[in-house]
Parts: C-alpha cells; sequence; structure tokens
C-alpha cells in the first residue's frame, strides 16, 4: 500500500493533523471546491496557474481524418451544437446524412468575409467543425496568392508563399480557439505506401498538418473493419494518434443512429482531459509535500529513515522523490551506500596536537 | 551470472530509427551501442542549449552562453515561459524487465517533470510532428514514468553569422499522450533491440556497472 509522506512520518493523529495543516498552507489547497487565484499579475485577469492546480479543459480539439465515403461529415454533424463549414463540394455537403446547420465556404471572397466576422458567425455555437481541413489550408494559399501574386508562380505558392500561408493559418486558428468553442477538425487521409506497410496521414499541405496535429488534443484514424466503420485514436504502426482518455477504438454506428456521436466524444474528452490534469496536481501536491518534509532533514540518519518510504511511492513520484532527496543530501556532502541503503556523513578531520 | 543489459530510451529510438527509416545508419547505431558516438554540431547546440534552459545564467553582455553557444535572451527566456513552475529538471527512471535468459534495465531521464506532466525541450531548424509522434522516447518515459502526458516543446534555431548569435525563430509545443497499447509497444521494441544485440554480439556494451541511485 501506497502511503502518503504524512502518513509516514507522523507519530500521531494530533501531529498528523498539524502536518497536513502546514502542508495545505504551504500548497495554498485549504480549499479545493473554490481555487483561489495563486498569484495574479498586477489585478488583472492574467494569473499564474500551479503546477498544483487542475486545469479544467473546456474545448478540447478534435482531428478525425479518414478514406472518403465513410461518413465523416455526417459525424461532424454529430457534434454539440455544431456548424459545419464546408470546405469539400456542394454535392459533398449534400450526401451528408443527419445534415444540420452549415456554411460553404468554396471561394476566396467566402472565406475573407468569413475571417472579418467570424466572431459574429460563430457566436450562437458550441462547435466548429471545419471539413475537410486539407480544403481549407488549400483555399488559404489560393487567397495568399491572390492578396500578394508575387507568392504565387504558375498558380502554386512560392517558397515565401507557403511561409505567408503557414502564418495565416495558424493565426486563422489562433482566431477560432480564442472563440472558446470546440473544434473538430475533419481530414482525409492519405496512404503512403512503403514497401509493404501503408501509412495514413491527414490530407493536409505542407506545415499547416504540423499545426492541426500540433494543436489536436484528440486524433483519430475512421476506416472501415468489414463492415464496421471504426473510430481509433490509439497511435498504431498504420497511422498516428493521439489518445489521452485511453480510449478503445469505438464502433461508430450508422449515420442515423449516431446523431450525438461527437458530442458524447467531446464531453468525455473533457471529463478524462480534465481528470489527468486533476490527477497531475494531486502528484505535484504529494511531491512538493515531500519537497517540504526534505528541505528540513540535516542528518544522514533522516536521509536513511526516509528510504524505506520513498521505495514504497509511484511510479511518478517515486523519481522526483528520490531526485530531491539525492539532490539535498550531495548538497550537504553525504554519501549513499546503494547496498546497505544507508546515507553517511562525510567524516570530520580530526584535529592533532603536537 | 550476466549483468543486465542496461538500455536507454535514446538507444532505443535510435534502434527505431535505423529499423523504420532509411536516412538513419546501422554504424551510427552501432557506435551508440559501443559508446563511441561522437555528438554532432546540432547535437552540441540542443544540448548547449538545454542546460540554459534548466540553468539560465545571462552574462555581463545579456545574453546566454554555454559551450562555445551563445543565445540571445529571448530563446531562452521564451522557453522558460513554456514551464510549469514547481518542476524538477533531469529526472531519471529506471525498470527491469526480463526478455527470455536476459534481465534488463530500461533507462530513461526526462527534461523536466511537474506532477505527471513531462516536458521536452528540443532543438531544431523547423518543426516537423510526425518526427516526434513516431518517437520512441515519449512512449518509454510515458510507460516509465507513468505519465499522463508529455509535451515537447520544439525551439527553431537559427545562427546568425553576423555576431554569431543563436536566434530563436519560434517555439511549437505539442503534446502527446499515453495509451492503451503503449506498454506493448515499447516491450516489443526493447525485445527486437535484444536480439539484434545477440545476433551482431554487442550485448555486453550495454552491460555496465549501474549508477548509484536511491
Amino acid at each position: 500500500m501506497i502511503r502518503t509522506p504524512i502518513e509516514s512520518f507522523a507519530s500521531d493523529d494530533a501531529q498528523r493533523q498539524r502536518l497536513k495543516e502546514q502542508l495545505e498552507a504551504s500548497l495554498g489547497i485549504q480549499d479545493r471546491k473554490e481555487p483561489k487565484p495563486m498569484s495574479t499579475v498586477n489585478g488583472s485577469r492574467l494569473r499564474i496557474i500551479e503546477a498544483t492546480e487542475t486545469i479544467v479543459v473546456e474545448t478540447p480539439i478534435f482531428l478525425v481524418f479518414g478514406q472518403p465515403g465513410l461518413g465523416k461529415t455526417s459525424l461532424g454533424f454529430s457534434a454539440d451544437n455544431a456548424i459545419v463549414l464546408n470546405y469539400d463540394t456542394e454535392s459533398a455537403l449534400a450526401r451528408a446524412v443527419n445534415r444540420g446547420r452549415s456554411m460553404n465556404v468554396l471561394d476566396i471572397e467566402q472565406q475573407r468575409e468569413l475571417q472579418t466576422h467570424a466572431a459574429e458567425i460563430f457566436k450562437p455555437f458550441s462547435t466548429i467543425v471545419i471539413d475537410p481541413v486539407g480544403s481549407c489550408v488549400n483555399l488559404m494559399g489560393e487567397l495568399v496568392m491572390d492578396s500578394t501574386p508575387r507568392y504565387g508562380k504558375n498558380g502554386s505558392l512560392t517558397l515565401q508563399g507557403f511561409g505567408q500561408l503557414k502564418a495565416d493559418f495558424k493565426s486563422w486558428i489562433t482566431r477560432l480557439r480564442a472563440q472558446r468553442k470546440n473544434i473538430l477538425f475533419i481530414a482525409h487521409n492519405k496512404e503512403e505506401i512503403d514497401g509493404n506497410n501503408k501509412f495514413n496521414r491527414p490530407d493536409i499541405t505542407g506545415s499547416s498538418k504540423d499545426e492541426v496535429m500540433r494543436l489536436a488534443d484528440f486524433v483519430g484514424f475512421l476506416y472501415m473493419n468489414g463492415r464496421q466503420r471504426v473510430l481509433d485514436f490509439s497511435p498504431s504502426e498504420g497511422w498516428f494518434g493521439k489518445n489521452p482518455a485511453q480510449w478503445p477504438a469505438w464502433n461508430v454506428p450508422a449515420p442515423e443512429q449516431a446523431r450525438t456521436f461527437m458530442a458524447q466524444l467531446f464531453e468525455k474528452g473533457r471529463e478524462a482531459l480534465s481528470k489527468a490534469s486533476e490527477a497531475s496536481a494531486t502528484v505535484a501536491a504529494q511531491v512538493e509535500a515531500w519537497k517540504v518534509k526534505i528541505a528540513d532533514f540535516t542528518l544522514a540518519a533522516e536521509f536513511t529513515e526516509a528510504v524505506p518510504a520513498i521505495k514504497q511511492l509511484s511510479a511518478t513520484i517515486y523519481p522526483q522523490v528520490a531526485k530531491i532527496l539525492m539532490d539535498k543530501s550531495k548538497a550537504l556532502g553525504f554519501r549513499y551506500d546503494k547496498e546497505k541503503q544507508l546515507f553517511t556523513a562525510p567524516q570530520l578531520e580530526q584535529t592533532v596536537t603536537l | 551470472m550476466n549483468r543486465p543489459l542496461r538500455i536507454n530510451a535514446t538507444l532505443l529510438e535510435s534502434f527505431r530509427l535505423y529499423r523504420q527509416t532509411e536516412w538513419f545508419d546501422e554504424s551510427e547505431l552501432i557506435a551508440s551501442i559501443k559508446g563511441e558516438f561522437l555528438p554532432t554540431p546540432a547535437i552540441r547546440l540542443g544540448r548547449a542549449y538545454h542546460s540554459c534552459v534548466e540553468q539560465p545564467q545571462l552574462s555581463l553582455a545579456g545574453f546566454y552562453e554555454r559551450d562555445g553557444f551563445r543565445f540571445e535572451p529571448k530563446a531562452i527566456d521564451e522557453m522558460r515561459t513554456r514551464i510549469l513552475p514547481g518542476g524538477l529538471f533531469e529526472v531519471k527512471t529506471t525498470k527491469t524487465l526480463s526478455i527470455e535468459a536476459d534481465d534488463v534495465t530500461l533507462v530513461c531521464k526526462c527534461d523536466h517533470i511537474v506532477g505527471s506532466h513531462i516536458d521536452e525541450f528540443k532543438t531544431s531548424d523547423r518543426f516537423d510532428a510526425d518526427r516526434y509522434l513516431a518517437s520512441v522516447q515519449w512512449r518509454v518515459m510515458a510507460w516509465l514514468f507513468e505519465a499522463s502526458s508529455v509535451g515537447y516543446h520544439v525551439a527553431t534555431l537559427a545562427e546568425d553569422d553576423e555576431d554569431d548569435m543563436v536566434r530563436l525563430k519560434g517555439i511549437e509545443s505539442m503534446n502527446v499522450f499515453p495509451y492503451a497499447g503503449l506498454e506493448g509497444d515499447c516491450r516489443e521494441l526493447v525485445h527486437e533491440f535484444c536480439q539484434y544485440l545477440h545476433t551482431k554480439g554487442l550485448e555486453d556494451y550495454l552491460r555496465k556497472q549501474m549508477g548509484v541511485a536511491v
């Protein structure tokens, strides 16, 4: 059984309570229900987040990619109060089952207008679906050439043009994120064949793919397993994925039975990210408690006595506390005998009187 | 009885690169196994950068300098803002596995850890998400530390010939997460690496004296 530092060191209930109060005071965790700002910056809304605080992720970012015709757009409509920005064709939108609210963005004027009025357009919605994100990037490339003709040559972007596209796409996504909405990127897949191996990547031009992969909290690959649609967020030999919730692969029902599929995944994803943050904050608080305790050690015996309790700590906490202990012991000039699990103080030189 | 094989995450990543890419040469892998690998200028730059991030000390002239590299202050200061306060730099952990008749000690060291979140600092001339997503390094770290997430912070740097200063082009951060089959993937690769070491007769290079740890 894993014991907390308080349980390891307190000799009785009173001391346990006292230590607990001291630690909680030093960590600022007396009241978990209403976390108070630990440090504010000049009284503004900006706030430094401490390691021991839980970060609640309100609006996760998803990327779902897969072959055409598997119903990715229909999945987009299954997100909560979604608006689908259709960068594909009008017919692609027409094929979608369970079609909800959407907006065609098929030429550069529409993209320009969307970028200008984004906040106003997205205000009533909870989820922004960009479908497919590869075509969005291509359209933005056209916009770059239209705005700055020297960034294009023979209908393609120059190297500088690609640089501008990268900057523009990044800025556009930053503005979308600032809306504090759920974001769902949908992408077609690009299959790369290397010998007998096939690898699937989202079909997004250049470094914009890096930007989407970087930003997405969840990356899932949609494929057919026999007659079953499967959405798998775990990476494999055939694709990259991101799966912070450690979900198994999901069987995706037929579109008419999956009207809330993405809405549910967003909700579960939000919970998983927040839970991971909470678990991390708990670990940080425990490490901090050990740090406070070890800071008071002055005798080799105190270090030696702490070893058995430290060895029982979890795989996450143990290496951190072990490092704190070893660093402090080295600072005091103590030596550690690994075989005997014993710390010893340096021998003082004896004064010799002639 | 044989000492355990000591395999670190970086070496395992070299093995993965050798197996999965065309550009990673076997001689480079063998040199790493034998401990004969000479760091390239890019690796030396990365180490100097990392050292400055961990212990930022401005020179009197107002820049960061380490191992012959001079960094403009922004290059280090901006990376420092990406790190949650209260964590620890350079934390090492190990796990002992039984692979056939051998004991294998898998070792990894993270650049920074706070709670159960790990941060890794990298330097490059450009950010390539695939490179980090494919890496076995974060998988081993997530497994051994039982981390909830690993954040790669990639500083894209350029050396300015005029004043011999390394300048920051940008920092890209990307989180990756453990997944259900992660441990199996790591174990499989360790197993394949052990077979490779055995076939090539290179095992003894990795049976070294263990370092001191609690």
